[in-house]
């Protein structure tokens, strides 16, 4: 099923909507290709930006998160005022903060890096469009959809630099969207992965995006298991008396069913009837543990859906910050970035 | 008798001085420009009441003689988060807490908790729904004659039938939350009053509530320890999940706490949003308020 995209540009056709899935599918795939690639080209274009290995992980760790959130939620139907800052990009600007960097330099950043990223989707989008009107109606909600999110990500991040005025918000014609280097930048990956045959697959169903998507949901269901042995942990959810189907808005045929009714909790595979249910994408499945992100906050701006009263749930969601470190346990163990690689 | 007189309950709640209808035509101009702001966009609604929000308080108006309290308040606390209701002094915060709990009704609108309407409630289940909540006074209100110990097991002796053994249990481990294991046999007036706070804190939590509030739990504390108990606060909702309510009308506090902030002023919500929200927030008012500015919509009225 493709779901409805919900940007604000509005007039797409069925077709547009299949295209723009398909291309967001098809480009997850090359994420991990891409954050080096734009890691390097960043690094080209800022030379005062420091050169070690800490920074450079950060960096590419922003470089994954972005361009994954942005296709994940297309993927996943979520409308442009959904958007919300990826805890990982808020990591970074905490970090380069530490370090003695300013606002600027992280705006900076986003100048090389967006409009590296803007050029690889463009490219990809005007490779598979039937003619050029379907290309530049599809490219226009793809910008508006993106502009939506940077801006909301760099407002964010610029408040922990003390700033509320925001940092930097793409607008079409905006000068620094075209950016000479990012743009040979997008070429010069797209050639090379082309020339090792590495580039995107030639249908969405041979991406492994679903993988991965399926990945998520395999470490969230082996954390809450592993989380619920040996300690309070189990007798705690309980609170919630409830039982619950999660289902990704991504793959929206994958889902677990957690039974918070019974000590101990169980978690089973699949969608079973349940009292409650919601839909959350991959990407902020991976964040229910972090707390930087706020799952009330995510079902009151529509980037999770739900149905039932999953308020019973909500009373115990803030306790799974408690599970965090057995989190990164079980995600070190299956790394679902491998099943992109593979 | 449920409902009782502010003035009259000794938790210091008077009525505010007046109302001045200037304030009526700032508020409707904050709420004019809040509805420019999100105008278009899907307001969220739950589709049975007590399906996402703990509590929902709908259209509440109270006046005391001429006096109007609450003059309209609407806001929803979302459940599993920390919320801070800010306001200054004086702007209907005691009020409010009364109404949440249900020691005070609206004369307009109503109180919705878990999807239960507090004006609707018969007298038993009103008690019932009580026991959801654990509070935490301005001062402890902690039993002057008991021990900490016993002012902490106080809840669990009067509401459980619980052998004292198992009572021993629950009441060792919220003293040790609250870092007071070693204060346990000492008397409310042997304590500092950031350790009178914390042990009210470890009694409003020894009944497993699912709403905890907290009446300015910053009055009374150097900023020290104002921080130090932010953070007790943040580590005990993650311990113990729930809705925490906290009332103040201290900016830093609420920055700290506040995951989901709703701001009052003369009687109604000016903006309720998620902390993010709120600190980045264009309504002039809000900005003014969250920054402590002279200047700006917000005068001496």
């Amino acid at each position: 099923m493709i779901p409805t995209l919900g940007h604000p540009a509005g007039e797409l056709t069925d077709e547009d909507q299949a295209l723009v899935w398909s291309v967001a599918t098809l480009l997850l795939d090359v994420v991990p290709a891409f954050s080096e690639a734009v890691t390097r080209c960043i690094h080209d274009q800022l030379p005062s930006l420091p050169r070690d290995e800490e920074h450079d992980a950060s960096l590419q760790a922003i470089a994954r998160a972005g361009p994954r959130e942005l296709l994940t939620t297309l993927r996943a139907g979520m409308p442009a005022s959904a958007h919300e800052t990826p805890v990982e990009m808020l990591a970074h600007a905490r970090y380069v903060r530490k370090r003695g960097l300013g606002l600027r330099s992280l705006i900076d950043i986003y100048q090389v890096g967006f409009p590296m990223f803007r050029n690889v989707v463009r490219r990809e989008l005007e490779e598979r469009a039937k003619d050029r009107a379907q290309f530049e109606r599809v490219a226009a909600a793809a910008d508006d959809y993106a502009f939506a999110f940077i801006g909301t990500a760099l407002a964010r991040q610029a408040v922990e630099f003390g700033s509320h005025d925001g940092g930097w918000k793409p607008a079409p014609g905006d000068a620094a969207l075209d950016n000479a280097a990012a743009a040979e930048g997008a070429r010069a990956l797209r050639e090379e992965q082309l020339a090792r045959g590495t580039w995107l697959r030639a249908r969405p169903e041979e991406s492994h995006a679903r993988r991965q998507a399926e990945c998520a949901l395999d470490v969230f269901a082996a954390t809450i298991e592993r989380g619920v042995r040996g300690h309070d942990m189990s007798r705690l959810l309980t609170l919630a008396d409830t039982t619950l189907t999660v289902t990704l808005a991504d793959e929206q045929d994958l889902s677990v069913t957690l039974l918070l009714d019974r000590s101990p909790v169980e978690v089973l595979d699949g969608e079973l009837e349940s009292e409650a249910r919601m839909w959350i994408a991959s990407v902020d499945l991976e964040r229910i543990w972090s707390p930087d992100f706020y799952l009330p906050m995510a079902i009151t701006k529509g980037r999770v859906r739900m149905e039932g009263p999953l308020r019973k749930f909500l009373r115990v969601v803030p306790m799974l910050r408690e599970l965090a470190e057995v989190y990164e346990q079980v995600a070190a163990a299956m790394p679902c970035e491998e099943a992109l690689d593979a | 008798m449920l409902e009782r007189s502010p003035d009259g309950n000794g938790n210091g709640a008077g009525p505010e001085p007046g109302f001045d209808p200037r304030s009526t035509v700032l508020l409707d101009q904050a709420a004019a420009y809040e509805y420019a702001l999100h105008e278009g966009a899907v307001q969220f609604g739950e589709e049975e009441p007590g399906h996402f929000w703990s509590i929902y308080v709908k259209d509440c108006y109270k006046r005391f003689g001429s006096n109007a309290v609450l003059n309209g308040v609407d806001v929803g606390i979302p459940e599993g988060m920390i919320t801070v209701i800010l306001g200054p002094s004086g702007t209907g915060k005691s009020v409010l807490i009364k109404h949440l709990i249900g020691l005070m009704f609206p004369d307009d609108g109503d109180v919705i908790v878990h999807g239960e309407s507090l004006r609707k409630m018969k007298l038993s289940r009103l008690l019932e729904v009580r026991r959801k909540f654990g509070i935490l006074f301005q001062d402890g209100a902690l039993f002057g004659s008991m021990s900490v110990y016993d002012n902490v097991a106080f809840p669990l002796r009067q509401h459980t039938d619980l052998p004292e053994d198992e009572i021993a249990e629950i009441v060792n481990a919220r003293l040790d939350d609250v870092g007071l294991t070693n204060a346990a046999n000492r008397l409310p007036n042997e304590l500092s009053g950031g350790m009178r706070k914390r042990a009210g804190f470890a009694r409003a939590l020894v009944l497993e509530p699912e709403i905890v509030m907290f009446d300015e739990p910053d009055s009374g504390l150097d900023p020290v320890r104002t921080a130090l108990l932010a953070q007790l606060i943040m580590k005990m909702h993650t311990k113990h999940g729930g809705t925490y309510i906290v009332i103040t009308h201290n900016i830093d506090a609420a920055r700290k706490l506040g995951e989901y902030i709703a701001v009052l002023w003369k009687g109604r919500i000016v903006q309720a949003g998620s902390r993010d929200e709120m600190f980045t927030s264009p309504n002039p008012f809000v900005r003014q308020f969250l920054a402590g500015a002279e200047e700006g919509p917000l005068g001496m009225e």
